[in-house]
């Protein structure tokens, strides 16, 4: 652990963005070793500036990631999610805590494919106590994890399915009501494919002989969306 | 009782009294003929037989006539009258012989008997040629001939043109003569009729010959004879031709030929005893025309000769040739009072009979015999030869008239029968044509109206698609609203009142224990409150399968309505498992028109109570039932309804099977199954 923490806080909320800094400042007092330099941004410009332009010396060593986020102006990253995967690239060393309201199981299996954060932290998990427990964790080099995202692991953990990224992307779309014609639009497939895979996935989830809405209420029993 | 008994036994006597006595004149019928044929067949014997003289003949004609008269059945009766006419024509009594034939005219004509008819008009014709009436003669064969001509007797028709050819010689036609001989000659063509065709052939012999035409009258004169041959009753004919061959070598000077000729006439030895009229005229011929050539030798003994004869068969006509012949003969020799005293016998015979060339002839010899009264006898000759001259050209004149008239009348027909023909035809035209105007209009407005039909159909589906892609939208944008209220909830709201959460949770609370733990309280009632919220918008958001209910509730929408109008029962049962969202727009349109024509068609024939409507899924099928309670329809009538043939169309183009099942009163039940993977539209593997 460097001598001084350098800590940056990606949100758009301004609140959100003070209640972290009084979180840390709540570490810094209990542990009076540490030294931390808090920097914020408001949105994915300003962070993606951020990210790239720090001075060369190692980089950040914590970041708050909100997933939503305003996309930047040259729309090239639309949320938290590709930002993530920006620090990951430029500060290998750093360490992400997630921090979103989404709680739908696809959202946060992908974030957890893309980024892999230390912490992931539902918001509306949490409370005040969790959070400082949190940050304490990661800067020691552990893991934090809110309920839910514990659940999902715990029935990840479970189940004997496995599907890739575009299955759960075809589920995903189906469940929130995109026609099949459309599909192409958002999966890298074709119709045909697309049909394919759905059979097989049917068959993964055992419900062979149903609907779609069979499929789809399986995939969310189990986690998947 | 007793009464109506005798009653019926009266009538009952009455009635066999009447059948009887109708057998009575049906069987008097048959026997009557018979006793009367019986007398009237033996009077016309009798009237045939050469034993009976010519008067008794005449009164049993007259008697079997009268018989005749009282015959009941007309067939027979006309048969007797003509035969009987018939006898009275060989008897030469013309007068009975016409009345006999208007008598058996009119009933003929009162009976349709054409063949009797024409048979008149023969006996006419032969009349008036018997009393010269040549123009009569000549009109009344030519009816005959019409007569004969439409009872296709090809026989009799060419013997009515042969017999108008006569009259119209004798009356100096000879153009017209010519014509009907050979019409004759043509008709006789196909049929072996030899004598008639021998007679032709003579009697165009005779015409060429009056004409100085000689080639071709001993042309045909030849080819007469040559005829004789082949005929087996060849009586006199054969003497007859050559006299008349004899007479055209005469014209023609050729003296020798015409003797030669007559010789061989003369060859035959019965002629002296079975035909002596004949045998003296050929005798005169010959001994004249040996005057002609120069002969002096001999000549007055066979002149005599031949006058003997004919003095002695009381043959008038033949007196006075032979007083001709033996007058030019005293002339040449200079004997001019034997001349003159013959020529003035020759004369008074010929003015008795009417012979005007004989007249003619006479005079011109008395004028050279008797010279003193030659300019008295010229006179009469100019006189008589010019009223001849005058008769004749009247005579031309009438033939040609009736000819112009009959051909008139044949115009007219022709002209007629043409006219009605094209009036026929036209008239047929003039009502196929409008027929087919009929017809053509009737199926062009037919045509219209389906056209218009199909029109308004499918402007129907116009409207309706629009519908549901209205309804689709007004979903949609529902939808939008719901997702955006859902993500402000869930962005602002939501995060807001964490971070206030959270915030919260760094100030330090001074106080007491309760308030702290009342803080502690709130704090979680926060979260709770958070967590509410979150669901809330989740649920906003949530594009639950099943929200979508757009096409269900078209249809339930439908059924509403047209049992309204209908005024019957429905009932509309689904498979809430089915994700219409999923189902392609097409399917949609496709089965909801058809479900709607179904409806209508309830609403229109029906006539129920009730009616379900049904959506299921049975293994790999959609199936969609469409059942009402009514009257039902015949299926084989109605294959043809456009309605039906649309549904099923459409069915078609969804690749959906649909099955129509109904009897009279036994309601109807439409079903339309469509296999899931279409329906979803998944390919086929």
């Amino acid at each position: 652990m460097n001598p001084r923490h350098k800590v940056l806080i990606i949100d758009d909320h301004p609140l959100i963005c003070d209640s972290y800094r009084d979180a840390l400042q709540t570490v810094m007092n209990r542990n009076g070793n540490v030294q931390m330099k808090i920097e914020t941004a408001g949105n994915c410009d300003i962070a993606k500036d951020k990210i790239l332009n720090t001075n060369a010396k190692g980089g950040w060593d914590l970041v708050f990631l909100d997933i939503r986020l305003p996309p930047s102006k040259d729309r090239r990253i639309l949320s938290g999610e590709d930002l993530g995967e920006m620090i990951r690239q430029h500060h290998p060393l750093a360490k992400i805590i997630v921090a979103t309201t989404f709680n739908d199981n696809y959202r946060i299996q992908n974030i957890f494919q893309s980024i892999d954060p230390e912490g992931f932290l539902i918001k509306n998990d949490m409370d005040t106590p969790e959070l400082v427990e949190a940050i304490l964790k990661i800067m020691q080099g552990g893991l934090h994890y809110t309920s839910t995202v514990a659940n999902l692991l715990r029935k990840k953990m479970n189940t004997n399915i496995n599907i890739d990224k575009t299955d759960r992307q075809i589920l995903y779309e189906i469940s929130i009501g995109t026609k099949m014609k459309d599909l192409p639009n958002f999966v890298p497939l074709s119709i045909a494919g697309i049909e394919k895979r759905k059979r097989i996935l049917k068959r993964i989830f055992d419900v062979e002989d149903q609907g779609d809405k069979a499929l789809i209420l399986k995939a969310r029993e189990l986690g998947f969306i | 009782m007793i009464i109506i008994k005798d009653y019926f036994i009266l009538i009952y006597a009455l009635f066999i009294c009447l059948i009887f006595s109708c057998n009575k004149n049906r069987s008097t019928d048959v026997l009557n003929p018979c006793y009367e044929c019986k007398k009237i067949d033996s009077l016309i014997n009798l009237a045939k037989s050469d034993e009976v003289s010519t008067l008794i003949k005449i009164e049993n004609l007259d008697k079997a006539s009268e018989l005749s008269n009282s015959i009941l059945i007309d067939s027979l009766k006309i048969n007797y009258l003509f035969e009987i006419s018939n006898q009275f024509y060989k008897l030469k009594d013309y007068s009975k012989f016409r009345n006999i034939s208007t008598d058996f005219l009119k009933i003929s004509a009162d009976n349709g008997d054409s063949a009797r008819i024409a048979d008149y008009y023969w006996n006419m014709g032969a009349y008036f040629s018997a009393i010269e009436v040549l123009d009569s003669a000549y009109y009344n064969f030519g009816k005959a001939k019409i007569f004969f001509k439409n009872l296709d007797h090809q026989y009799y028709t060419a013997k009515m043109e042969y017999n108008m050819a006569y009259v119209l010689r004798r009356s100096k036609n000879y153009i017209e003569s010519e014509t009907f001989a050979f019409r004759s000659i043509a008709n006789l063509n196909s049929i072996d009729k030899k004598l008639l065709l021998y007679r032709c052939y003579n009697h165009l012999g005779l015409l060429y010959n009056d004409l100085d035409q000689f080639e071709l009258s001993i042309e045909y004169h030849l080819m007469a004879m040559d005829l004789l041959k082949e005929l087996p009753k060849k009586r006199i004919y054969l003497e007859r031709s050559l006299n008349n061959l004899s007479l055209v070598y005469q014209k023609q000077k050729q003296y020798d030929k015409a003797i030669a000729a007559l010789d061989e006439a003369l060859s035959n030895e019965n002629l002296a005893i079975k035909h002596p009229n004949l045998y003296a005229k050929l005798i005169d011929n010959r001994t004249y025309n040996r005057f002609l050539n120069g002969e002096i030798e001999g000549l007055t003994e066979d002149f005599n000769q031949a006058l003997h004869i004919r003095d002695s068969l009381g043959n008038e006509a033949g007196i006075g040739i032979s007083n001709l012949h033996l007058s030019e003969f005293n002339l040449s020799q200079g004997d001019s009072s034997s001349a003159s005293e013959q020529a003035l016998r020759a004369n008074k015979i010929a003015v008795k009979l009417g012979l005007n060339r004989d007249i003619l002839n006479s005079l011109t010899l008395l004028s050279k015999a008797d010279p003193i009264h030659a300019t008295i006898y010229m006179d009469e000759y100019i006189k008589l030869n010019d009223s001849l001259l005058l008769e004749e050209r009247k005579v031309r004149d009438k033939f040609a008239r009736i000819q112009f008239e009959t051909e008139g009348y044949i115009a007219a027909n022709k002209d007629l029968k043409k006219k009605n023909v094209w009036i026929s035809f036209a008239s047929l035209l003039a009502l196929l044509s409008v027929s087919l105007f009929f017809f053509a209009y009737r199926q062009k407005s037919k045509n219209r109206t389906l056209l218009l039909e199909q029109q308004q159909q499918q402007t129907n589906e116009e409207i309706y698609d629009l519908m549901l892609k209205q309804q689709n939208k007004e979903e949609e944008g529902r939808i939008q609203e719901r997702i955006r209220i859902s993500e402000e909830l869930h962005d602002g709201a939501l995060a807001r009142l964490f971070s206030v959460r959270i915030s919260l949770g760094f100030l330090t609370v001074k106080g007491k224990k309760e308030e702290q733990q009342r803080f502690n309280v709130l704090m979680k009632e926060l979260q709770s409150v958070e967590k509410e919220v979150r669901n809330l918008s989740h649920a906003l958001k949530k594009d639950d399968l099943s929200s979508k209910k757009d096409f269900p509730k078209l249809l339930s929408k439908l059924m509403e309505e047209q049992s309204d109008i209908g005024k019957f029962a429905y009932s509309f049962k689904q498979d809430t498992s089915i994700a219409w969202h999923q189902v392609d727009e097409k399917i949609k349109i496709n089965l909801f028109r058809i479900i709607q024509e179904a409806v209508c068609n309830i609403l229109k024939y029906a006539s129920c109570q009730r009616v379900e409507l049904s959506i299921k899924r049975r293994e790999q099928l959609v199936e969609i039932n469409i059942v009402d309670d009514g009257i039902g329809f015949d299926t084989n009538k109605k294959s043809k309804g456009i309605g039906i043939k649309n549904m099923k169309s459409r069915a078609r183009s969804i690749d959906a099977k649909i099955d129509i099942s109904t009897a009279s009163q036994q309601g109807t039940k439409i079903k339309i199954s469509i296999p899931t993977k279409i329906f979803y539209h998944e390919p086929k593997t």
